[in-house]
């Protein structure tokens, strides 16, 4: 799982009860706007991210009606073990200590 | 003489300031206007599946961005990228592989290879041609209009300094009119 993907499932696990614009999840993970698609598109293939098109009448509110973004039943806690795994696994070291030198007792 | 020259200073910071107002327009006109069409190119360069399942999402986020010029600038930027990444993913994924009676005659395979190689080949020549003449034209319109808002805001700076210099002026002299008298 890349460094982008971890960021945006962050911006995603952040609020379970929040539906999100491309953008705003774009900002919450710190990343460029635009380049969250491809990562929004493997998550929805995986089943984990489910969106829907606003329900807005656009000539009333004066703009297009845009897409969000959410995590599903299955998304969630797979979300939040695979950012726990990887906070785990930065806490692990990565070298064993050396073994210490043992002294010998003449 | 004094009021005539107050009301002239002050006409005059108004146009400037009309002035400052109106370039400021148009540059943020001319980069709405390049981002639209680049973001449309990108659209344009994607198998008609996937424009159809994310064109309108695009336009959507590009017109939420209206107020914000350089945001606007790096959505269409990674657009481009995200483009040429969801193609290839299209092309790769099962869910959008062919049909399995293809797969059994080697005439239809290799008719079916030739669209997944122009759309990359459409993408490769775009990202060469258009996207390399619109980044041109971004980094040219940016410089240049910055430049005109640090001169609209030069200007309008000039132009007060100098009223209110007129203005001192006119009292000073005023003054020792009245004092000679």
């Amino acid at each position: 799982m890349t460094i982008q993907t971890l960021k945006v499932l962050s911006g995603l696990t952040s609020d379970l009860d929040r539906e999100w614009y491309g953008l705003e999840l774009s900002k919450r993970s710190d990343l460029k706007p635009g380049t969250i698609y491809p990562i929004l598109d493997r998550l929805l293939k995986a089943g984990w991210v489910e969106r829907r098109w606003e329900e807005i009448d656009p000539v009333a509110e004066g703009r297009p009606r845009r897409r969000l973004y959410r995590l599903t039943r299955v998304g969630a806690p797979a979300a939040k073990a695979a950012l726990e795994e990887q906070l785990a696994a930065l806490d692990q070291p990565r070298f064993s200590p050396a073994p210490e030198p043992k002294l010998g007792l003449a | 003489m004094t009021l005539l020259l107050i009301v002239s200073g002050v006409v005059i910071a108004f146009v400037l300031a009309l002035l400052r107002a109106l370039a400021l327009d148009e540059v943020r006109g001319r980069i709405q206007r390049r981002v639209e069409a680049s973001v449309e190119a990108t659209i344009s360069s994607l198998p008609p599946e996937l424009q159809e399942e994310w064109a309108e999402e695009w336009r959507a986020e590009l017109a939420a961005m209206k107020s914000m010029p350089l945001s606007a600038i790096t959505f269409a930027r990674g657009l481009r990228e995200t483009a040429a990444q969801l193609a290839s993913a299209s092309e790769l994924s099962p869910a959008r592989a062919r049909p399995a009676a293809d797969r059994r005659s080697p005439g239809k395979r290799i008719g079916q290879m030739a669209p997944r190689l122009s759309a990359r080949r459409v993408l490769a020549s775009l990202d060469r041609w258009s996207y390399g003449f619109l980044d041109r034209w971004f980094y040219w319109i940016l410089p240049s209009g910055l430049v005109l808002i640090v001169l609209a805001y030069l200007l309008l700076g000039i132009s007060f300094l100098v009223a209110a210099a007129l203005v001192v002026a006119l009292i000073v002299l005023n003054l020792l009119l009245l004092d000679e008298r």
